[in-house]
């Protein structure tokens, strides 16, 4: 191919990565952040959670620009009773022990230092009175949305025995947030967990160490896979062919979790021929089991595959002119079959390559081993959006880059994966 | 997707005769418990312990054991089946519509319609299904309709790329074109003459996810982010786990959870795999 | 082909590890809970704690010894204390050093001397509210101007006041010289020292914080016998002693004797169990399922005895309890609405007599390590005989439904629906709410069960947002008023007094028992307890009994609850 050629292939290519790859950004953000299934701050803080944790999530979860947990400090006296204080259109509405609403006042286009005036001369019941002392730098106009937007889903409540603080915020709109994470993503910042430590750094450690696991698995089920394939194509159709296959498919049947929850009990807690945990020390012979499980498990399906690949590749013209010719059996499927289905053998070994990144979840939880899975699964459960977000953009990026790399390789390799109009 | 060439007479896995019928009756069976389970309420009381002891092995006071707080196990067993069709039935059929449909929207209609859903499904297809699916649990909070929303989420793909071929390949062929010239409604031509030809491949992708879909389930219970007040197969397994039912060499409800969600699989999977008599690969 | 490469598999060695082939020097640990942070402001965790032990040093610590170890020098040499209880001086060893073991090293030859600075500008950056700390809870209201630097820490202008009291402390905090540290509370404390002797007082170096930043929780730097070798957060950390340690003087022989410390998390408890039979772990504290296996009958199983395992007891000075949130609108105790405060009283008394207590012993302490609480002080406290027990801790569904009906909510009609939050998935913690809810269906109650981690647990209780849930405090030192103190008005969240609840009269009453020498407490703590077990902010279940597997190799271990892991009182020997 020539060169100018070349080039606008490639720029093709990146083009249509980039495209891709805004499209799992775009994906990501409906999905965590647009509240689509629910707010994700009330989504980690569970039900009924305080203004102050509320707001504070929020802005770390890039939802508001600013949060003022103490905007006022307010203080209810008299005798002792109680408030519910709940952001309304048209202000803050106050409202008694029993729900009946006493008061409301306008916030829209006033200032702070107003608004604490305001609640201090309210004429309230039973000689109640409101102390509204300002704190932080709470000055200038308010935002009409900020009292919203501080307790959005949240509850506040002044009583004479405890101070209350009242919140101020300003939010940030979705168009913002979704451009300041696109930027965030591309740069590959990723920021820090929930726990404080720094997501791109865990994702590189973890992933490496998810990789040790796969690694070897992915080879051995690959070697495993084409020896069980070889072995039912060159008897496709005969008993033996029919009864790995309905053992393969008995095998795939039965979950995974069952599947890793035998074999440890039996080879790791029973007859101890394997340690118990993984990773301690971090050796291939701490990893033993798991990489076996694993290549156990993921060579059935693979034997299905491969065997399909094969037989469709054995009834190929050449093939069967070769057959026709005489050729031994042996001869026929090393140099016929085998050299032929290798480009789609290849490409479906390659296909998998991205996702050994990810590591097996559940090798991971049960055999300890601090790999990308178990980060995951820690993070679905803590709800750390920031890094299922990291996560999930780097896997699918590799993922991409990896096909649109196997899709240019096997058109390079293969002339009859050419797209149409290159030169032969 | 790389092109392979058509195969034409590749010997067929499909079970046949005596093996289809085992199938079919195993399915039977299962569709009666779940029968059982939800019309006629047996075993819907499954939640409260009772006054049964812990950890019962298989006996007179309960078939199948009693789990760590004296629940009858066979109650969960049986309760487990209405379940798994239920996640099955719903996660399944919720990918087969969204994808199928627009799959045949998408390769009916060439143009921005039919680019935007490409590219959409790039988009998910490029996140590992098991990512999306955590993603979407966490999200939405750890329950069945999370469940469900993420599982058809992650399906729909495939069903749609493969509709959307067949689609497009048929929209080209003689017959369609003769119905277009003679000025038949696109609905009608979809209904009437492409849809027939896309059930025995539905067939099999709606085996395909209700399959994965109760595959799912097992693991997200493991991993803690399943539905917490169903009784389900993956429910039993993950307890299994938390409450080391093997290391105190309780086999029970780890075989009886495995085996029944090993069954249905297999019968599902057998049965979607008979309906479709030729292999017939397509190029995308 | 395949075949021979299937067989080179197979042949590496696969044994699990045996003890033979641990060098001798090296213990392991599975903890059951996360070590996420070496920074001594998320010492509340136990993981954390744990792990923090081995780095960091405090003043004093706890001797080697059991619950009643007396508490030793450790940075301090020696202290003086004022007739009135409420000034301290502490004079501080010379060779106390911090060892930096991270590129590139602070000080030349990567050692300082600790003085008496570093001591206010530890405990000053607990209190520092921009650090979100979440300890500070065992320094409040104790020490002059500490309070109010915190306030000041809030401020605009907090920079500002963080440079001036780091150089020049609070008027109840200061460095006299390099070894002398003056110390002056607000009221006397008897308890001072075993305060002091908590993870949260520990001392490190102002210039690893300076360095470090946000990575100094991956980046300690203490003056304890112990550095940070490798650390993957949340999962594990090696531990090697520092080169040229001072050393320290036992009983039995040098501390610090262990060369490697492994830490590692484990979260299955079935897991740890397996680890330690497989002689893994060095030491187990075994938990609901290791119970019927390794401890049938509450006494060590034949085959643990035959290798040497030890069994170590101790009733630990805790209490399990199920609390309310006296602020919320449906269980609580609301200002203005006397009638509706009755009620709800009655409706905690109800739920305290439908609580499955036989039930919890059985699932959750395996009828053997919990001891039934019959009120609020554990036994094990000197002054526990002497208090009224509560009588609504007690099963008894009639007089449930009864209380019930007084509040106007007969068979739990009209009644509100309560709301349990769990503090974890796991399945102790299932079982928990499976079993409320079930208990609280026999007298009609509706309980939706709501689950969270333990930080999002932590989170709500300290925002007071949690309804009912169960807690379990243990006594940072022998003192009931430790555990009343978890009641004080003044300690409302975000402090520790969880539930909320505030009783004027209550918090007079235990305001005047913290000065009271010992004799006079009584009837005072009497009395307080007394109103705790009519007002029943929380129901006490049970008091946890210390339970310790130790393997034959693991010497010198003694259960202290206010000190769990001192491993360099530990010694290993060849096995």
């Amino acid at each position: 191919m020539t060169a100018p050629r070349a080039l606008a292939e490639l720029s093709r290519r990146v083009l249509r990565l980039a495209m891709q790859a805004l499209g799992v950004v775009l994906l990501l953000f409906l999905i965590l952040e647009s509240g689509v299934a629910g707010d994700p701050a009330e989504r980690a803080l569970g039900d009924r959670p305080s203004v102050r944790r509320l707001g504070e999530l929020r802005v770390e979860l890039g939802y508001l620009r600013s949060f003022q947990a103490e905007a006022l400090r307010l203080r209810l006296r008299g005798a002792p009773a109680r408030l519910s204080l709940k952001p309304h259109p048209d202000g803050l509405q106050l409202l008694a022990l029993d729900g009946s609403l006493l008061a409301t006042l306008p916030v829209k286009g006033i200032s702070v230092t107003d608004f604490a005036a305001n609640l201090r001369t309210l004429a309230l019941p039973q000689s109640m009175q409101i102390d509204a002392e300002l704190r932080g730098e709470g000055t200038g106009i308010l935002p009409a949305s900020g009292l919203r937007d501080a307790l959005q889903s949240s509850q506040l409540a002044i009583d004479s025995r405890l101070p209350a603080v009242l919140p101020w915020a300003e939010a940030r709109p979705g168009w913002q947030r979704f451009f300041v994470q696109c930027g965030e993503l591309l740069r590959f910042d990723f920021g820090r967990s929930l726990d404080g430590q720094l997501v791109g750094r865990q994702l590189r450690e973890r992933g490496l160490r998810s990789l040790s696991l796969a690694l070897p698995a992915l080879i051995l089920s690959s070697l495993l896979a084409l020896a069980a394939a070889i072995f039912s194509a060159r008897r496709a159709g005969l008993p033996s062919d029919r009864r790995l296959l309905r053992l393969g498919a008995s095998v795939i049947a039965v979950s995974g979790v069952s599947w890793v929850l035998l074999l440890r009990g039996v080879f790791a807690a029973q007859l101890e021929w394997f340690p118990v945990v993984a990773w301690d020390p971090p050796s291939l012979g701490s990893l033993m089991l798991p990489i076996l499980i694993w290549a156990f498990l993921a060579a059935w399906p693979d034997h299905q595959i491969y065997r399909h690949i094969l037989l469709s590749e054995s009834q190929a013209t050449h093939v069967l002119a070769a057959r026709a010719r005489g050729l031994a059996p042996r001869e026929l499927w090393l140099r016929h079959v085998l050299r032929s289905a290798s480009a789609g053998l290849l490409a479906h070994f390659v296909l998998a390559l991205p996702f050994l990144v990810l590591g097996s979840l559940i090798l991971e939880q049960i055999f300890v081993v601090p790999g990308l899975g178990a980060y995951l699964v820690d993070a679905a459960r803590n709800a750390d959006a920031a890094v299922l977000r990291a996560a999930t953009f780097l896997l699918a990026l590799i993922y991409l880059v990896a096909q649109e790399t196997g899709d240019f390789l096997s058109s390079r390799l293969d002339p009859r994966f050419r797209e149409a109009g290159g030169p032969r | 997707m790389i092109s392979l060439t058509q195969s034409r007479s590749i010997p067929d896995p499909a079970a046949r005769g005596k093996g289809l019928l085992l199938a079919w009756a195993l399915l039977g069976l299962y569709l009666f418990g779940a029968l059982l389970a939800s019309v006629f309420g047996l075993g819907d009381d499954w939640a409260s312990g009772g006054d049964r002891a812990e950890h019962l092995a298989p006996g007179a006071a309960a078939w199948l054991g009693t789990d760590q707080l004296g629940r009858d196990l066979a109650a969960m067993t049986l309760q487990g089946c209405w379940t798994a069709f239920m996640i099955g039935g719903f996660a399944a059929g919720g990918a087969i519509v969204l994808g199928a449909g627009l799959g045949l929207l998408s390769g009916w209609y060439h143009g921005w319609l039919d680019r935007f859903v490409l590219w959409l499904s790039t988009a998910v297809s490029a996140i590992p299904g098991i990512v999306l699916i955590l993603v979407i649990a966490a999200a939405m909070g750890p329950g069945l309709p999370a469940l469900i929303t993420a599982f058809i989420a992650v399906s729909w793909v495939g069903v749609y790329r493969i509709v959307r071929a067949e689609t497009r390949r048929l929209r080209e062929e003689e017959y369609v074109r003769t119905a277009l010239a003679c000025g038949a409604r696109t609905r009608s031509i979809l209904s009437r003459h492409l849809l027939p030809q896309f059930l025995p491949l539905i067939a099999v992708q709606f085996g395909l996810a209700f399959v994965g879909a109760i595959q799912a389930e097992a693991v997200l219970s493991f991993l803690g982010l399943g539905a917490p007040d169903l009784a389900s197969w993956g429910r039993m397994i993950a307890e299994a786990w938390t409450w080391d039912d093997l290391g105190h060499g309780r086999w029970w409800r780890l075989s009886a959870a495995s085996l029944a969600l090993a069954g249905l699989a297999l019968s599902v999977q057998t049965l979607s795999q008979s309906g479709v008599r030729r292999r017939r690969t397509s190029t995308c | 082909m395949i075949a021979l490469a299937a067989l080179a598999l197979f042949a590496s060695p696969l044994s699990a590890s045996t003890p033979q082939d641990q060098t001798p020097s090296v213990a392991r640990f599975a903890l059951a809970t996360e070590p996420q942070s070496f920074d001594p402001l998320h010492s509340d965790q136990t993981g954390n704690q744990v792990v923090q032990r081995q780095i960091f040093e405090g003043l004093v610590e706890y001797a080697p010894g059991g619950a009643d170890a007396p508490v030793q020098g450790l940075l301090a040499e020696s202290w003086t204390c004022s007739a009135d209880g409420r000034r301290w001086q502490f004079l501080l060893r010379e060779n106390a050093q911090f060892f930096d073991p991270f590129e590139p090293p602070l000080w030349p030859g990567a050692r300082r001397r600790v003085q008496a600075q570093d001591v206010v500008q530890s405990w000053l950056r607990m209190a520092d509210v921009r650090q979100a700390p979440r300890g500070y809870w065992a320094f409040e209201g104790l020490i002059e101007g500490l309070d109010g630097w915190r306030d000041a820490s809030t401020g605009s202008d907090a920079a500002a006041q963080w440079e001036r009291v780091s150089r020049e402390g609070v008027a109840g905090l200061r460095a006299i010289d390099e070894r002398t540290l003056e110390v002056r509370l607000t009221r006397a404390d008897p308890w001072f020292l075993q305060r002091l002797a908590s993870a949260y007082f520990v001392v490190y170096p102002a210039e690893a914080v300076a360095r470090s930043g946000k990575e100094f929780l991956n980046q300690p730097v203490g003056s304890g016998p112990y550095f940070l070798g490798e650390w993957t957060p949340g999962f594990g950390a090696v531990m090697q002693t520092v080169p040229d340690w001072r050393g320290q003087a036992l009983p039995q022989g040098p501390a610090a004797s262990i060369q490697q410390l492994r830490f590692r998390y484990v979260a299955e408890a079935s897991t740890r169990t397996l680890l330690f039979e497989q002689g893994e772990i060095d030491r187990l504290p075994p938990l609901q399922d290791a119970f019927a296996r390794l401890l049938p009958d509450g006494r060590l199983a034949e085959s643990l005895q035959e290798r040497g395992v030890r069994m170590l007891e101790v009733d630990t000075p805790d209490l399990s309890m199920l609390c309310f949130n006296m602020l919320d609108p449906d269980v609580g105790d609301l200002p203005g609405d006397p009638q509706g405060n009755l009620r709800r009283r009655k409706l905690r008394q109800a739920i305290a007599h439908a609580f499955p207590y036989e039930r919890w012993h059985r699932v959750i302490r395996n009828q053997a390590w919990g001891l039934p609480a019959t009120g609020f002080l554990p036994p094990a406290l000197v002054d526990a005989a002497a208090v009224p027990p509560c009588e609504y801790r007690r099963h008894d569904l009639a007089a449930a439904r009864k209380l019930l009906a007084q509040a106007g909510w007969a068979d739990g009609r009209g009644a509100p629906r309560l709301r349990i939050e769990l503090g974890g998935t796991d399945p102790v913690n299932e079982a928990i709410g499976t079993m409320f809810r079930e208990a609280m269906a026999q007298i009609g109650l509706e309980v939706q069960v709501v689950r969270n981690t333990w930080p999002e647990l932590s989170a709500k209780m300290q925002n007071g947002e949690a309804q009912v849930f169960s807690r379990a405090w243990t006594l940072d030192w022998a003192d009931p008023v430790n555990l009343l103190e978890t009641f004080h008005g003044a300690n409302l969240a975000p402090g520790i007094n969880r539930c909320n609840y505030i009783s004027p009269a209550f918090d007079r009453d235990l305001d005047a028992l913290r000065a009271q020498p010992q004799e006079l407490r009584a009837p005072l703590l009497a009395r307080a307890v007394a109103r705790l077990n009519e007002d029943l902010p929380a129901i006490p279940i049970d008091h946890r009994k210390g339970y310790l597997l130790v393997q034959p190799w693991l010497k010198d271990v003694q259960i202290n609850p206010f000190d769990p892991f001192p491993c360099k009182y530990y010694r290993v020997e060849a096995h």
